[in-house]
């Protein structure tokens, strides 16, 4: 689409705006953590364990959000965190959109018993809850962050694939696809050059909330003490390891819960954003 | 001459769960360079299952049973899918009903055009662009539009965008598949204009397919009526026009509105309804609900037969003329409100 347009309708998209902020500053924060942060993620000093929130009263030396039960700084460990957590969601995300999406198109555009064969199997996967079918192979296979990326792509991939196939659906007796047809195109035109343009957008939407409820899961499942493992600090397992002093201690807990929030409802509104803005219908 | 397009007794069949329809009952129909062919017919006749047998594009319940199609002699039906995906395009190409829908709403119009020069010629993108410019500006449309998406053209836009597309690598044959029934008056007539202007240049042939009669009247060389997947008479225009052999066609040609003051226009109103294409009938598959039919009619196949040189009627009573016949029609229209 024209980039003009385009830019003229992300400046006029608030949802859009705040969402992406939040993001960039979220992002960037985590890819400079070695640089804004002092101390060490992982290196525990007993001393130092449970202090009180700092903020900025000590510039960046004090610890911001105050520490942990073993004396390890929850802002760096925030940061930390997200790098692991936001890397994990755009493999998986990603790799998902592709393999849902081809499996999807090759699902809509076929039909028939190549539908039936993708479309059970996508059915299969859906039909476990993504935690437990999670909880079983992280198990069985050990917890470890190839294993839990692998979990999370097979867990991802239907609803890219169920996406794509519906809107091929539409798009594969439209009269635009029999136009080019009998202008002499071949499948693998008319799949990727005339159908994938026209199922793109919901596919967008779709990735960016599909971060955001990544991020969701595998805090859930770090949590849960099947994603990563300490010392490596995620929000997951901060959240689980803070959970003993709520009531007396609620910034190790509290820190990493908001910034979960604030992450997913920052994909949410990027996804709603971008939902409008690419909508090609829209003059 | 050699004939550019000849479809010799193609039968048709669509398959679908519930049951199966005859679309095409041994239609014959030949086209010559440089001509252009109407093919008129209400909604079922087989219009469309024609143009698509053509390109060899029926939708995947329709399959042809016999007969063979020849496009400068050589089969379609038997063609390798790279001479297919050739002849489409370069030497057939095609002009759909809908313009709305028939240009894909995520492509600029130059893109649209650009991307078949591209795919089917190689052509380099500055220059397919070039290229395509060329080909709008060729139907009328300024070159500034270029990179304007679809939605911000009008139908009848939209559908010379979608005859610049057909045109684009200069095919000899176009079919028209009800170009002009999803657009106003004004519009139908720059676009029957414009298509004829197109012919003319570029000594283009059509199968100009409608079920108005007086937008075909304004294209065609030639009219070839269907009903029921058969074509029941074809002649040159003036011939079908003037002289009408067909019952038929006689009731299709007085269910066109026409002003006459102060005189009363009698039209033909048939009885009934176009019977369903599932169980064929054996006869004639008009007798049902023709006028002169007799009881001959119910049992007899009815085969195109030339009453006069390039005039053909599949019909017994082919010798009547137009008068008796019409006088015939009126006749029973008054029984008929007689018992009533």
């Amino acid at each position: 689409m024209d980039r003009k347009i385009i830019l003229q309708r992300i400046r006029h998209s608030r949802f859009m705006i705040v969402g992406a902020a939040v993001l960039v500053i979220i992002i960037t924060l985590s890819l400079l953590a070695p640089v804004i942060c002092q101390f060490d993620p992982e290196a525990s000093s007993i001393a130092e364990r449970l202090l009180p929130p700092e903020w900025l009263s000590k510039g960046m030396a004090g610890h911001i959000l105050g520490t942990d039960e073993l004396g390890r700084d929850v802002f760096t460990r925030l940061l930390y965190g997200a790098r692991i957590s936001i890397m994990i969601a755009i493999v998986v995300c990603c790799s998902a959109a592709v393999l849902g999406t081809a499996l999807g198109l090759t699902a809509g555009y076929f039909g028939k018993k190549v539908d039936m064969v993708i479309m059970r199997a996508m059915e299969v996967i859906q039909a476990i809850p993504d935690i437990v079918l999670a909880i079983c192979v992280l198990s069985l296979l050990g917890p470890s962050t190839l294993n839990l990326t692998l979990v999370l792509l097979i867990g991802r991939t239907p609803m890219f694939c169920r996406l794509a196939r519906n809107n091929t659906l539409v798009y594969r007796n439209a009269e635009f696809v029999k136009a080019s047809r009998s202008m002499g195109a071949s499948r693998a035109h008319i799949i990727f050059t005339q159908i994938l343009p026209n199922i793109t957008t919901p596919l967008i939407v779709q990735l960016s909330q599909a971060f955001g409820s990544n991020i969701m899961i595998e805090s859930s499942l770090s949590f849960l003490g099947l994603g990563i493992q300490q010392p490596q600090p995620s929000w997951g397992n901060m959240i689980a390891a803070g959970r003993k002093f709520l009531a007396t201690d609620p910034w190790v807990c509290f820190a990493p819960g908001v910034a979960l929030m604030l992450i997913v409802l920052a994909f949410n509104f990027l996804g709603d954003g971008l939902r409008d803005v690419l909508d090609p219908k829209r003059t | 001459m050699e004939k550019l397009l000849e479809i010799k007794n193609l039968k048709v069949i669509y398959k679908t769960e519930r049951a199966t329809g005859q679309a095409l009952n041994g239609m014959s129909i030949s086209l010559n360079p440089g001509e252009s062919l109407g093919l008129v017919g209400e909604a079922g006749a087989g219009k469309t299952t024609t143009a698509l047998s053509i390109l060899n594009l029926l939708p995947r319940a329709g399959h042809i049973l016999e007969g063979e199609i020849l496009f400068h002699g050589k089969n379609v039906l038997k063609m390798s899918k790279k001479e297919l995906q050739h002849m489409r395009g370069h030497q057939i190409s095609m002009i759909f009903q809908n313009p709305l829908t028939s240009l894909n709403p995520v492509f600029t119009v130059g893109e649209q055009i650009s991307m078949v020069l591209r795919h089917h010629l190689n052509m380099k993108p500055k220059q397919a662009e070039e290229r395509a410019k060329e080909l709008l500006e060729a139907v009328g449309i300024p070159a500034y539009r270029l990179h304007d998406y679809p939605v911000q053209f009008s139908g009848g836009m939209r559908q010379i965008v979608g005859i610049a597309r057909a045109l684009s690598l200069n095919p000899r044959f176009i079919i028209c598949d009800e170009p002009v029934s999803a657009l106003d008056v004004s519009v139908q007539a720059k676009i029957i204009n414009l298509l004829k202007d197109l012919q003319k240049e570029r000594n283009l042939s059509y199968l100009f397919i409608s079920h108005d009669l007086s937008v075909v009247r304004h294209i065609s060389d030639r009219v070839a009526v269907m009903y029921l997947g058969q074509i029941i008479e074809m002649a040159d225009k003036e011939t079908i026009f003037k002289d009408t052999r067909h019952p038929y066609s006689l009731a299709l040609l007085s269910a066109v509105p026409k002003v006459s003051i102060g005189q009363k226009v009698h039209r033909i109103v048939l009885k009934g309804d176009v019977p369903s294409p599932m169980n064929p009938k054996p006869g004639c598959r008009f007798a049902p609900r023709c006028w002169m039919a007799r009881p001959e009619c119910m049992n007899q196949n009815q085969t195109l037969q030339e009453v006069s040189p390039g005039h053909f009627v599949a019909c017994q009573y082919a010798h009547i003329s137009r008068e008796q016949m019409k006088d015939a029609a009126t006749a029973t229209l008054k029984n008929l409100t007689a018992n009533e």
